[in-house]
């Protein structure tokens, strides 16, 4: 009987004590014991910290095996866009996994191509959706979407591409750097790109590199996505060195070019020429006077 | 003062055959319990009220929520408290929830010439019987429901504690609070972003995120000339209890758990203090009803008995066919 009296006079207490306490609290005294006011500025400091990490407006940002993509660029008639759009990460290491281990024996580069938009298939769709989605909201009709999406594959940096270790090296008139990321002064290159020094679609949403054909693919895919008549188009070309070497290029067919210079007749089509590699005013629909020579050009895919 | 008569319904002529000491003791026993239950139940419309200041910045609706939280509060913890209140005299116990034996002697008597005097004195003395039979307080017995029952009523008072213990808190702290939001307010990083929200030269994807977080952080902690701030310079509670939670760290988790004690504390009372089960208030309650039920068992009996006789005295069916009746 005893234990039972001492539990209520036990838990009284407690209870009453706890009361004192609390009321206690209420004064204005005993409160800077408890509130840490440096808590605050660490609250604050929050801000500061993501503005950091969120700043380039061409991130990319890993969460939970999602990979955020943001794209920001400038079409030529100066209109800024952005987007941003999920892929999974799981994605981009199978589009990785995919190329590396292509077998390209008996296989033509438009093959190649091919199996690699397809491949990046999910990517691919991701990007053209949050595209269309812009383009919507934009009200683009006609040839500024063909401005829109080529814009858009030109402005990251260009990058070299080898298939070999060849960089650093000198080139087509220029120092190449051991650095496979998008430089501003365009001197990134990208060494050991097995099979064909080309990228997948999946890897250039992604790491936002990528020469001639990486960017054709791209182009190609996002078009055909929305259903445009286009093709990739490979062929000889003069750089400003008149040193001889291949290139590719985006095709594009039922289109008045901007800038009319060559075209190709395939399949009863005309497909006029549109350089994808940078973004400049001069590289609109239609124009070769970048290059010297126009030689064996020819249709790969369409 | 005897605040159990509000609550709890202790009345004197419960406590008739009992020490004025045992008396006393039941009366503070319950008067303590009643205190701690309208303190909680004030603190509840204190919550209420300090909520409805800074969710709605106005004095009449924080009223009304102290008001609605305060009898939501008063109804479930008196639910509770209720629900644990039985008199540990478990025969007492037994036959007030199953009065089989008590009325068992009287099924096959002729209690028809039964007086009303003869009636109060058969309960009276097996009111006084049962006292006698029942002296001590036995353990009650353990049974496995007991757990699920008592987590749901510990799991109901912990969430009522834990919403009564913020909304106290903000009030504890308000002050410190306000000078927190000052802080965030007159923060120039905090200023400079939230600007850019509105700089209309700067791409979408430069306003997203960070930028409109601030934006938004800004637009809470500025007063509207219209509707200034009454306890918390804020207009967003949640933003209070973030910025409450960072700088209080572990003490709010102290402060949580002494509030959660307060709450717990009159359940365990009832729960383990013999003075409530054990007590003479409730084995006197107990006994009442037992009373009280033989009563009426045995006035139902004598008049349904009394009814028999009439009907099988009278010959009804002659009287039925002769169109007597």
């Amino acid at each position: 009987m005893k234990g039972f009296r001492n539990i209520f006079s036990v838990s009284s207490w407690i209870f009453w004590i706890i009361l004192a306490f609390i009321g206690i609290l209420m004064l204005p005294y005993l409160k800077n014991g408890f509130y840490n006011e440096e808590e605050t500025v660490n609250w604050l400091k929050r801000f500061s910290k993501q503005r950091v990490e969120k700043s380039d407006p061409n991130r990319v940002e890993k969460q939970k095996g999602v990979l955020k993509i943001y794209w920001s660029w400038n079409d030529y008639e100066g209109r800024q866009h952005e987007i941003g759009f999920n892929i999974l990460e799981q994605t981009y290491i199978d589009a990785i996994q995919f190329r590396k281990k292509y077998n390209i024996n008996g296989k033509s580069s438009g093959r190649l191509y091919l199996d690699f938009v397809y491949n990046s298939n999910s990517a691919i769709d991701s990007m053209a959706k949050a595209m269309l989605k812009d383009i919507e909201k934009k009200k683009l009709v006609g040839i500024d979407i063909l401005n829109y999406i080529v814009s858009a594959i030109q402005t990251p940096a260009y990058t070299k591409i080898t298939h070999t270790k060849q960089c650093p090296c000198e080139d087509m008139g220029r120092k190449w750097l051991d650095d496979c990321t998008p430089r501003a002064d365009g001197r990134g290159c990208c060494n050991n790109v097995i099979p064909m020094a080309v990228y997948t679609p999946a890897e250039f949403i992604v790491q936002k590199t990528g020469d001639c054909d990486t960017k054709a693919v791209m182009a190609f895919a996002l078009l055909k996505k929305m259903n445009f008549d286009v093709a990739i188009l490979l062929g000889d070309v003069l750089d400003g060195a008149n040193n001889p070497g291949k290139h590719a290029m985006l095709g594009v067919s039922n289109f008045a070019p901007v800038i009319p210079s060559k075209s190709l007749r395939y399949m009863g089509k005309i497909y006029h020429p549109w350089e994808v590699t940078s973004f400049e005013l001069g590289n609109q629909l239609g124009n070769m006077a970048m290059w010297n020579g126009w030689r064996n050009w020819a249709v790969v895919c369409n | 003062m005897n605040l159990g008569k509000y609550l709890f319904g202790i009345r004197e002529e419960y406590f008739a055959k009992v020490s004025e000491d045992e008396k006393r003791n039941q009366f503070f026993a319950y008067n303590v319990l009643a205190g701690m239950y309208f303190i909680l139940v004030l603190f509840a419309f204190a919550a209420g009220l300090f909520y409805g200041l800074v969710i709605f910045q106005s004095w009449i609706l924080s009223v009304v929520i102290g008001l609605f939280f305060a009898g939501i509060s008063f109804i479930l913890l008196l639910l509770v408290l209720f629900l644990n209140m039985t008199t540990q005299y478990e025969k007492l116990y037994e036959k007030m929830t199953d009065n089989s034996s008590v009325i068992d002697a009287y099924q096959h008597q002729d209690l028809s010439g039964l007086s009303d005097e003869e009636a109060v004195r058969i309960t009276q003395e097996y009111k006084m019987k049962l006292r006698d039979e029942n002296k001590e307080p036995e353990k009650t017995p353990f049974h496995f429901s007991n757990i699920f029952t008592s987590t749901i009523k510990v799991s109901l008072v912990l969430i009522i504690s834990c919403i009564v213990a913020n909304g106290l808190e903000l009030f504890i702290f308000h002050q410190k609070l306000n000078e927190s939001m000052e802080k965030i307010r007159n923060n120039n990083e905090l200023k400079t972003m939230a600007l850019k929200a509105k700089d209309k030269s700067l791409p979408v994807i430069e306003k997203q995120g960070d930028v409109t977080l601030a934006a938004w952080t800004m637009e809470m902690v500025t007063e509207n000339p219209e509707n200034p701030f009454i306890l918390i310079d804020c207009h967003s509670i949640l933003m209070v209890f973030d910025v409450l939670d960072a700088s209080l760290g572990k003490y709010k988790v102290i402060f949580d758990l002494l509030f959660a004690l307060l709450f717990i504390i009159p359940l365990i009372l009832v729960k383990k203090s013999r003075k409530y089960g054990g007590g003479i208030f409730l084995k006197e309650v107990a006994l009442s009803d037992i009373s009280t039920s033989l009563m009426f068992y045995l006035l139902a009996r004598r008049k349904s008995q009394q009814v028999r006789k009439i009907i099988e005295e009278e010959d009804y069916e002659t009287k039925l066919l002769n169109k007597q009746l």
